[in-house]
């Protein structure tokens, strides 16, 4: 798969992610990357991950809070809100309904030649 | 701080400088440079920066949430700048015709406030002179100064705006 593809992919399930990780537990920018890391996403860029936090801020799917840190300066920890929960279960029916029908598809066997028009 | 972060975040936030407003880049720059420092921590600040990515990209992904795609604006700022050059020009015509047809006496209005030059100088001929002179020049001027104005106010007023209307 092409790098930019594959990217493309990841940045379309990123926010479904996020937001499901945070439903477990609250996290700021740089934890919550690695979690995602941690989850297998290893191809997710650092870079990625904080403009969707403010992605999920602006839309209102998760709030954020600031937290002293004993090595610097205050942290900006995100949880999901009541709309981000809503949010999430929509968009994990959306995205099951999605794999249910791309799957088959992709795990058919692809023939060697295409089929000609007739 | 640390000179690899610092100009990262410099590299992001001078990409945001006409697609974010303000106090929105100081919070990105904020908490980019300390999740990078966060990072720096464990990996040091070379890895931290490059595990990042492309600033371009990075500074494009916070551009499309601040304010969606960053071009659709600028045909519709343009059209309205178009607009208020015109509308500001017809009034820079319209003190000009009046004052063409206070050149004719039978018209003149003795208290009108666009012949104040008149009363000063006291000579109607120069003083049309001079007034077609600076219109020439507001021909020029006028429009710029508009789409400069209005550029100017869009890029502050639209990314609050923008947020509004995805609230709603």
């Amino acid at each position: 798969v092409p790098a930019n593809h594959h990217s493309q992919l990841l940045k379309g399930v990123l926010g479904i992610v996020l937001l499901r990780l945070l439903a477990e537990r609250e996290s700021y920018g740089y934890e919550l990357v690695e979690r995602v890391h941690e989850a297998g996403l290893a191809d997710v860029p650092d870079g990625s991950v904080y403009p969707a936090l403010g992605r999920l801020e602006r839309d209102g799917h998760v709030s954020s809070r600031l937290v002293a840190s004993p090595s610097g300066p205050a942290r900006k920890y995100y949880r999901p809100t009541p709309a981000g929960r809503a949010a999430l279960a929509e968009w994990t029916r959306a995205w099951r309904a999605l794999v249910d029908v791309v799957d088959p598809l992709l795990a058919a066997p692809v023939p060697a030649k295409p089929k000609e028009a007739a | 701080m640390n000179l690899t972060i610092e100009r990262y975040v410099w590299s992001v936030d001078r990409r945001l400088r006409r697609r974010a407003d303000p106090p929105r880049r100081r919070e990105i720059r904020r908490e980019l440079r300390q999740n990078l420092e966060a990072a720096a921590a464990d990996v040091g600040p070379r890895d931290a920066v490059a595990r990042a990515g492309d600033a371009a990209e990075v500074a494009r992904d916070y551009a499309e949430v601040e304010a969606g795609t960053p071009r659709r604006w600028r045909p519709r700022a343009g059209l309205v700048a178009a607009a208020l050059s015109w509308l500001l020009l017809a009034l820079v015509q319209q003190r000009e015709l009046r004052l063409e047809r206070a050149s004719q006496w039978a018209e003149f209005d003795p208290w009108s406030a666009d012949l104040w030059l008149v009363r000063l100088s006291g000579d109607l001929e120069e003083t049309i002179l001079l007034h077609v002179h600076v219109q020439r020049i507001a021909y020029l001027v006028v429009p710029l100064v508009a789409f400069l104005l209005w550029s100017r106010a869009w890029r502050r007023v639209r990314p609050a705006w923008k947020r509004g209307a995805s609230a709603v």
